[in-house]
């Protein structure tokens, strides 16, 4: 699930950035509207965290570039204007949600994931794939009932294959969306951490959820038995 | 001590009540007194004329018998029916007391012998019965004048005796009052005088007394008296009741223009009083309350705003020291993250609280000192000394300093007004310029030996309303907070202390340069 973060302010930037990482989100971030504009462009970001004032290009012009050019990504729009006038602006030119200054970290957080899931077409944070569940709301895991320990990677690794429950996702897109611009991993990690969730999500006497599609990716989908 | 009411209409009512009052009471006073004195004035006349009819027959009928040389009084003194008909009592005496005649009402009563001469002297006399009435007396010398003997009637030399006219055409005297019994003596016995009332050797005066009961008079005044105090009562409730009716309805404006000021609130402030159904008394009224209206309103919606933007300035840092407070907080870290957090908070602590200077820096009415205290300020050290300030920021953004200032230009101001003025407008200039631009000052002659201080640094892109709103409060060119350094308030500051020190400031943004002018600096 990646995430970009475009906020001229720094240590709200830094805060916001640090926190979505922390939950496990891929977060790329930019300083002022313009760079933002030209990162998110083509970029297939989850969701952007558009500050509205921003020095040269501001929020709502970084927003309406991106809609007239047919980005599709959900857009949570931060801003420290309160009157309705420019949420509204905001929400018509194609903003999924918006956030007043002060905002609670942890509010900011959940309504990212939203939009994620809502990315996915995934209502709620329940996802079930035969007997492994998955609650994308405090990432907690459970396979044939037992809950299982996953480490950061794992799970979101986990979460993202779910949201694509049925697809085959390609290393490269797990790349994209699980390790930011920040990571040096290489792409073996991928594999390696692929490996390590396999061994968690087995149960005895259970199907495997998770399969490999040589020379494509990787497919999470229950096979009947 | 009573205070006045404090109720217009009170104060109307009672005042108007009051007046009504008085003037009514003042008028059944004066009716009064009019009518008293019109009839006691009758009564007067009446019994002038009774008193005058009464000296004549005694004078005629003392005359006749003086003359005849029979000064006597045997009872019979002729005294016409007519003076005993008429309302009014009378008494009649020798000088020495005795009584000659007496009318038949004042039976066993003595009228009061007053002091009298030969004019009419008419006074008010508590009758017998002890009632008040009015008096006349007069005192006569009867008989022919000495002076005038000559003159006598021929006849009456001749020895002819003329009967009284009176007497003649009078009724029977047996049956006239005053005759009906002998004159009283003064020792009170009824007898007739006879000899007894001769005077020794000369004519007596003789005294008469004619009064009058005011009893119906006093009836009458009474009577007057109940229907004025009646009417005076019954006029003056109805007044107030007029009054009442009238002060209220003509009040009744002021009512309306109270109720609708009582609806006015912060909320309806846009509201506004009907001019046209106004009373013209009203009108200036009215229109300072619309004025005062409107101006609260501006100053209302200029607090609000001001609010707003004050409000909006601090959300950002604030909401970077909650984000950076929460994040930090959110698991344990290690030291260099905290110490990070830390720093970052501190850094944005430092910026709300510029912020906050700057905002009590504008809600403080600027100080200025008195004329004596205004000095001779060098503007080109002035800003010399306002640039070093901000060096190390100019040098990291390029920036220089072109000062074309004579040195010895001295303009009389307060200097230390001055100086924070420049020194905002240099941060400003190096702050918002064009990076690796030059920052110009100069000073141009201004009009009636002033001077105009220009600063001037490049500015490629600016909204076209900069000049127009470059003054505001938090309005900035660059819209984002990224600055920590501004909250945009200098030029607005800056504004504030030329208008404390009765200059006048402008931008100008002209071919890529950001020009403020202060014009009127006088010189020295």
């Amino acid at each position: 699930m990646r995430v970009l973060v475009v906020e001229d302010y720094d240590s709200i930037r830094k805060s916001v950035v640090k926190a979505l990482r922390e939950d496990g989100l891929s977060v790329d971030e930019a300083a002022d509207g313009a760079t933002g504009y030209a990162m998110a462009h083509g970029a297939g970001y989850d969701v952007i965290v558009l500050d509205l004032m921003l020095p040269g290009l501001d929020g709502l012009e970084v927003l309406r570039r991106l809609r007239e050019d047919g980005e599709s990504c959900h857009v949570l729009l931060l801003t420290a204007l309160d009157a309705v006038d420019d949420r509204v602006r905001g929400l018509d030119l194609g903003a999924d949600d918006y956030l007043v200054k002060p905002f609670a970290m942890d509010e900011l957080v959940a309504r990212v994931r939203a939009l994620v899931r809502r990315a996915y077409a995934k209502k709620t944070p329940a996802i079930t794939i035969g007997h492994v569940e998955i609650c994308t709301s405090d990432h907690t895991v459970t396979v044939a009932g037992e809950p299982v320990e996953l480490t950061a990677r794992e799970y979101a690794l986990l979460e993202y294959l779910a949201l694509r429950v049925g697809e085959v996702v390609t290393r490269a897109e797990i790349w994209q969306h699980i390790y930011d611009d920040q990571s040096t991993a290489t792409s073996n990690v991928v594999d390696v951490y692929v490996g390590y969730l396999r061994k968690k999500l087995d149960a005895p006497g259970k199907p495997r959820i998770l399969h490999t599609r040589r020379g494509e990716g990787y497919i999470l989908r229950e096979e009947s038995a | 001590m009573m205070s006045a009411p404090r109720s217009l209409r009170a104060r109307l009512v009672a005042g108007t009540i009051a007046g009504i009052t008085l003037f009514l009471a003042a008028d059944g006073v004066l009716v009064y007194v009019l009518v008293k004195n019109r009839l006691v004035a009758e009564v007067d006349r009446s019994l002038e004329s009774i008193a005058k009819s009464l000296v004549a027959t005694v004078n005629i009928e003392l005359g006749r018998r003086l003359r005849d040389g029979a000064w006597r009084v045997d009872g019979d003194l002729g005294i016409p029916a007519t003076a005993h008909e008429v309302d009014a009592l009378f008494q009649c005496w020798f000088e020495d007391g005795t009584e000659i005649v007496r009318s038949v009402d004042l039976g066993n009563l003595e009228l009061p012998r007053l002091p009298a001469g030969a004019e009419t002297a008419i006074q008010s006399i508590e009758m017998p019965d002890g009632s008040p009435g009015r008096a006349v007396s007069l005192s006569i010398l009867p008989g022919p004048d000495p002076a005038r003997e000559t003159d006598r009637p021929r006849r009456a030399r001749d020895g002819e005796r003329p009967p009284p006219r009176r007497l003649r055409e009078g009724v029977d005297p047996e049956r006239r009052p005053g005759v009906d019994r002998p004159p009283r003596r003064p020792d009170g016995e009824r007898r007739p005088l006879g000899p007894r009332a001769r005077l020794g050797g000369g004519r007596q005066r003789v005294e008469i007394v004619a009064a009058r009961d005011l009893g119906t008079v006093e009836t009458t005044l009474r009577d007057l008296r109940s229907v004025l105090l009646i009417t005076w009562l019954a006029a003056s409730a109805g007044c107030a009741a007029i009054v009442w009716g009238v002060v209220a309805l003509g009040l009744r404006p002021v009512g309306r223009l109270r109720s609708q000021l009582s609806k006015v609130d912060e909320r309806r402030l846009d509201h506004r009083f009907e001019v046209d159904r106004a009373p013209s008394e009203l009108v200036p009224v009215v229109d300072q309350l619309n004025a005062f209206l409107a101006r609260i309103q501006e100053a209302f919606s200029r607090e609000q705003t001001f609010a707003a933007h004050a409000a909006h300035e601090l959300r950002t840092p604030l909401a970077g020291l909650r984000s950076t407070l929460e994040v930090t907080a959110s698991r344990p870290r290690e030291a260099e993250e905290y110490r990070e957090a830390i720093g970052d908070c501190l850094a944005i602590t430092i910026q709300m609280q510029s912020v906050v200077e700057a905002l009590l820096e504008l809600a403080r009415p600027v100080r200025t000192d008195t004329d004596g205290a205004k000095t001779g300020v060098s503007l080109a050290s002035l800003v010399t000394t306002a640039w070093g300030s901000f060096a190390t920021e100019a040098a990291s953004r390029k920036m220089h300093l072109v000062s074309s200032i004579d040195a010895a230009l001295r303009v009389r101001t307060d200097e230390r007004l001055l100086t924070r003025i420049v020194t905002n407008l240099i941060a400003n200039a190096i702050s918002h310029g064009d990076a690796e631009s030059d920052i110009r000052v100069e000073a141009q002659p201004g009009v009636d030996g002033t001077v105009d201080l220009i600063v001037m640094n490049g500015l490629a892109n600016a909204p076209d309303e900069i000049a127009e709103r470059a003054f505001d409060a938090f309005w900035r060119a660059e819209t984002s907070r990224t600055s920590r350094a501004h909250a945009g308030l200098g030029l607005a500051i800056c504004k504030r202390i030329a208008n404390a020190l009765e200059l006048d400031i402008t931008v100008e943004h002209e071919a890529g340069h950001f020009k403020v002018r202060l014009r009127g600096l006088p010189t020295l």
